[in-house]
């Protein structure tokens, strides 16, 4: 039986979660920019068209961008959540073997499909998807992940293209690699791919041709399974167990510098927060923290400090946690200097439950919530939509 | 939904004394979610701001479900002059989704 591993991707994907409740935008010329609003994330395919760049800084170009007519959305990652979500679930209940790799991807080991049925198969999952969620998704399938992530590249590329392309249907595979760059290969990062440059190796047609050993000894195991995958071979399984994270991290910039003790803390008692929740969606608990606080380094501010601080017994109660945080934090902070970024990183990470008491721990006195009138750590978010499928004060208007 | 089933199934009344003759016949208490919510990965729900079309109220919530295929003249949200409106159904092309169920505070 041939391995037949497909690759679902969601087109623009926060693009597509903005139009699906903003329909103005559809047709026209989007964008969605990174926290803080600092530069495009997403691209509606006319914003790809008009030549605007992955990464570009919005805040350089903005009025060109208001200018010539671009919908602009800050991101709003409950939203493109909550639909991701919604996309994988409907996958998973029409495939047994799924491994989310991202927000807007999904490898499927769909060999159990008898081969003359694929297609139909694949474009039938992509119509379902689109109907019940309205992101649309393409579909690369080939007989391993590499090839599949390489097919799907191709097909995008081409103008015929309806959304699912089989690596079986491909015409001139071959003389297509001698054309494609090896940087564009699933695996192959930007490290190897320089290495690779610098050895004469452009296309994916010459790290095809190499020989086993000159891989394995240039790269690691990994450079050789993407060598065999490219040839055909199949490797690197749809691995749908669940992975437990080792650390669990929350950090964001501020919206404006801060210098004041009162706003550093009600920044670090928010991602104490956030990470908690994440704890508690893994079931886990934490055994130590690190937390840091930065300047700006684009206003030649950088300065960085970090601390850890080890908890009282494992924990994910964000209370207790920020009960033992802000002694360090008070300590921390310099009042002479001025703060861009902090953040928590849990580490010693435990299934909840299992307790490994230790022999003298004090009981925590719990610390006030801070509360600071000036809010000036927030993102700056200008463009935000609502929470349409999360709050009920939120939801879209129907006339 | 489950949770909140589940939650409900977890507060049976412990008595210390004499048990309850009903204990054997205590079903689950009604929940509106399984009445209303056929699957909610492909829920959505709207604010109707119209003026009373279709004898609907200001301010209805109306439960889309994604999945459902509509019939002529079921109720449905489509994209009408980049807004969303609430007509009944006629072959639209720009079909947002069915309404299957509209909910109005008294």
């Amino acid at each position: 039986m041939r391995k037949q591993i497909a690759i679902i991707d969601c087109n623009n994907f926060y693009v597509s979660c903005e139009r699906a409740f903003n329909p103005k935008s559809i047709g026209k010329p989007t964008v969605v920019l990174s926290n803080n609003d600092g530069c495009v994330i997403a691209r509606s395919q006319e914003a790809k068209d008009m030549g605007v760049k992955m990464g570009e800084p919005f805040f350089k170009k903005k009025e060109w961008f208001q200018k010539q007519g671009f919908h602009i959305f800050s991101s709003n990652y409950n939203l493109y959540g909550d639909l991701s979500d919604r996309v994988m679930s409907v996958i998973k209940q029409r495939v047994e073997k799924t491994e989310v790799y991202s927000i807007d991807e999904c490898f499927v080991d769909v060999s159990n499909i008898p081969k003359e049925k694929l297609t139909k198969f694949l474009i039938d999952l992509r119509s379902e998807v689109m109907k019940k969620t309205g992101i649309p998704v393409s579909i690369g399938v080939g007989p391993n992940k590499t090839l599949s992530k390489l097919t799907s590249f191709i097909a995008k590329r081409a103008d015929n293209f309806d959304g699912v392309c089989s690596y079986w249907e491909l015409n001139e595979f071959e003389r297509i690699c001698k054309v494609i760059p090896i940087s564009e290969v699933w695996g192959i990062g930007r490290r190897w791919s320089r290495k690779l440059n610098k050895m004469g190796v452009q296309t994916i047609h010459q790290f095809m041709t190499m020989s086993d050993f000159s891989v394995r000894k240039l790269f690691n195991i990994n450079g050789l399974k993407t060598k065999k995958e490219l040839n055909g071979l199949y490797c690197h399984q749809v691995d749908d167990k669940f992975k437990q994270k080792k650390n669990i991290t929350s950090s964001r910039s501020f919206g404006k510098d801060i210098s004041d003790l009162e706003q550093l803390s009600e920044a670090m008692y928010t991602y104490i927060h956030n990470a908690c929740r994440k704890l508690q969606d893994n079931e886990q608990e934490s055994l130590y923290c690190t937390i840091f606080v930065s300047g700006n380094k684009h206003k030649d501010n950088n300065h960085f400090t970090k601390r850890s601080v080890n908890f009282e017994t494992q924990t994910d109660d964000p209370e207790l946690i920020w009960a033992q945080v802000f002694p360090k934090l008070r300590k921390m902070f310099n009042k002479n200097k001025t703060y861009k970024k902090c953040g928590i990183l849990f580490h010693g990470l435990r299934p909840k439950g299992v307790i490994q008491q230790k022999l003298f721990s004090k009981p925590v006195q719990k610390v006030m919530k801070p509360n600071s009138p000036i809010k000036d750590w927030e993102m700056k978010r200008r463009y935000v939509t609502k929470n349409y499928t999360s709050n009920w004060s939120e939801i879209p208007v129907c006339y | 939904m489950m949770s909140i089933i589940q939650k409900q199934l977890k507060v049976k009344t412990k008595t210390s004394g004499f048990s309850s003759p009903a204990e054997t016949y205590v079903s689950d208490r009604l929940d509106l979610n399984e009445l209303i919510v056929n699957d909610t990965l492909t829920t959505f729900y709207f604010r109707y701001r119209g003026e009373n079309d279709f004898g609907v109220s200001k301010n209805s919530i109306l439960v889309i479900d994604k999945s459902e295929t509509p019939k002529q003249n079921d109720f449905v949200v489509v994209i009408d002059n980049d807004k969303f409106k609430l007509v009944k159904y006629d072959n639209h092309k720009n079909l947002w989704g069915r309404v299957s169920w509209i909910i109005e505070k008294v």
